[in-house]
């Protein structure tokens, strides 16, 4: 359907996938905020924990509280009510988070009776793969093992639930082709993602106060770090776009011979953000869509791959434990899109805790989610710059390379282009650091009976919200990835420039940036604080 | 005078179109010409006056898969 109206600013806040991402996101963290005058709406909200089929006595793992709702542990006004919930949790969460997207889904008008079916479907497959990636022999390590009555675990920590819902929708998406193809409604990796890192905000956010709980000096170095790699991130992202771009198209125009625009395309594909970035520079040189559709097609499955190889080689190759925020960044500079790269974040950051924990036998345990952000804040900045940089390539292609009588490019492109989802992820974190910093008074002890209120509601969004979100996105990308796509003959030589690309430049060229910038940052250690 | 209009790729041919007209071509030059030519033709007042048409790219042109991603291909405009 042709739509004639002048585009506005506003133009899309009801219809686009990367506003309602804000809009849900955001709309749990105020209703998070109810907190703090006692009303807890959001204690309701699902998480797994371990378990066994036989726990030892006086030990843990019962499977009737395999998943119980957070409030149960963190609510201060309604431990009561959110502790009889338990597996309930699960419906409450279906139904609750089912709506919101529900409602999403009908102003972006999709169809609603598809995304309903489908979203129905994926979500209690991939409750399935969480709850089955929380059986203590696949998610305990040898630390704790013992507690479980095993004698051997995969030591895996979250990562193998992570793994098994990929595992699951790579099995549908290429063998069960039309039940990929009815999901696919609802199988939206990149709108869970969006959201999932909007909650990531509330997660950076709401560290110092986690951390303030055990001293106050933790909290303020978590506040200084997430501030350090906001600012590393950044720097780092434009060294990345300085040297990637060129490099790439380079590569594909002088060794693969593409036609120009092809180029250009693939080169943002490959070196920039995958699919965000394939688009905008189609758009900035003038290409027929079929272009970035081709390579969007490509980048989808090359992402998944990375997603695969990256986070067990930095694990466990290079840099490992060392450096883990040197992984995180350049994962979040060679992992082309929003999803793969925040998914391969997540497990990165599981992998990693799991790792350090195992290695000191228990006397190193980092916080959660900062490898994650790491991950994301690279990224994040790539997708802010995307606007700026197809705003210049447009304004060189269209000035210089095709030159048209009376053409000109509208600033506004810059802000169409601005990935909305960060506004969101911005938002919470600041959000959270002004009540630290204003009434929480940075963690002061006679501050943490109103900081104890903000937990109560923070923790729901970034962890339960943030959790599940990464699961559905670990499921759906499975889901809409079909590796024969690989086969079709009409990607040819793009294949063989990304493969070339990929591995022999971009990656190799964003650990040495991520270690440039990111060298040296440590995470603190939590290890006394925490069971 | 500003004139709006969506633009979009069918597979084949550039389209840019609006309650006023639709015009069709190969290339975007072909679909710039053809733009001026309606726009003097159907709007009269616009003789004499510089002229400028806002090309929006039809969103809903862009497959449902990938606008997840990225939902905003290009606006373009042109003077005369």
């Amino acid at each position: 359907m042709a739509q004639y109206p002048e585009r506005k600013w506003y133009t899309g806040m009801l219809s686009t996938e990367d506003w309602w991402a804000v809009w849900i996101a955001v709309g749990f963290f105020f209703i998070s905020l109810l907190n703090i005058w006692g009303i807890d709406l959001v204690g309701w909200m699902t998480y797994p924990t371990k378990w066994v089929f036989n726990p030892p006595e006086g030990g843990k793992g019962a499977i009737s509280h395999a998943f119980y709702a957070l409030g149960k542990k963190y609510s201060v006004s309604a431990k009561g009510f959110y502790k009889g919930l338990g597996w309930w949790s699960v419906i409450w969460s279906y139904v609750i988070f089912g709506a919101a997207l529900t409602i999403g889904a009908a102003f972006m008008k999709w169809n609603l009776k598809r995304f309903i079916g489908g979203f129905t479907l994926i979500y209690f497959m991939t409750i399935a793969t969480w709850f089955i990636g929380h059986h203590a022999f696949i998610a305990a390590t040898k630390v704790n093992m013992h507690k479980y009555g095993l004698n051997f675990a995969l030591n895996l920590g979250g990562g193998g639930s992570f793994i098994l819902a990929l595992i699951v929708g790579l099995i549908i998406g290429n063998f069960f082709k039309g039940f990929a193809a009815y999901l696919s409604e609802a199988a939206k990796p990149e709108w869970y993602i969006k959201t999932a890192i909007v909650t990531l905000g509330v997660k950076l956010g709401y560290l110092p106060i986690k951390l303030s709980a055990m001293s106050q000096k933790l909290g303020k170095e978590a506040a200084d770090l997430t501030f350090d790699l906001f600012v590393a991130g950044a720097a780092a992202t434009v060294v990345a776009y300085l040297i990637f771009w060129p490099g790439v198209y380079v590569i594909s125009r002088k060794i693969f011979k593409l036609p120009r625009k092809t180029a250009a395309v693939l080169g943002s594909g490959i070196s920039i953000c995958g699919v965000s970035a394939a688009v905008a520079t189609g758009g900035a040189v003038r290409a027929k869509p079929v272009v970035s559709i081709m390579v969007s097609a490509l980048v989808v499955v090359w992402a998944v791959i990375e997603l695969i190889i990256l986070p067990g080689f930095f694990t466990h190759i290079w840099p490992g434990t060392k450096d883990p925020l040197v992984a995180g960044a350049s994962m979040g500079m060679a992992v082309k899109t929003d999803g793969a790269d925040a998914a391969a974040g997540e497990l990165l950051d599981e992998f990693m805790r799991t790792k350090i924990e195992v290695e000191t036998n228990g006397a190193v345990k980092w916080p959660e989610g900062i490898i994650t952000a790491s991950a994301v804040m690279t990224k994040v900045w790539i997708d802010m710059f995307i606007g700026i940089w197809a705003f210049v390539l447009a304004l060189v292609w269209v000035y210089k390379f095709e030159r048209r009588e009376g053409e000109r490019v509208p600033a506004s492109e810059v802000w169409h282009r601005f990935p909305k989802f960060v506004i969101g992820y911005f938002f919470c974190w600041f959000f959270l650091l002004a009540i630290y910093f204003g009434p929480g008074q940075a963690g002061a002890p006679e501050a943490m009976p109103f900081l104890k209120t903000v937990k109560a509601g923070a923790v729901p969004v970034e962890k339960g919200m943030r959790k599940l979100f990464f699961m559905l996105t670990f499921m759906s990308l499975g889901i809409i990835t079909d590796f024969k796509k690989l086969k079709e003959a009409q990607f040819g030589k793009m294949i063989w420039v990304y493969f070339v690309a990929l591995f022999c430049f971009i990656i190799p060229v964003a650990i040495i940036i991520g270690y440039l910038f990111h060298h040296g940052m440590t995470l603190p250690n939590i290890a006394q604080y925490v069971k | 005078m500003v004139i709006y209009a969506s633009i979009r790729h069918d597979g084949r041919h550039w389209v840019v179109e609006n309650d006023n007209f639709r015009v069709e071509g190969l290339t975007l030059e072909e679909i710039d010409d053809k733009v001026r030519e309606v726009v003097r033709k159907t709007t009269p007042e616009t003789r004499g006056q510089k002229v400028q048409v806002y090309m929006a790219y039809d969103n809903y042109a862009i497959p449902q898969w990938i606008r997840q991603y990225s939902s905003h291909y290009f606006d373009r405009v042109i003077e005369f």
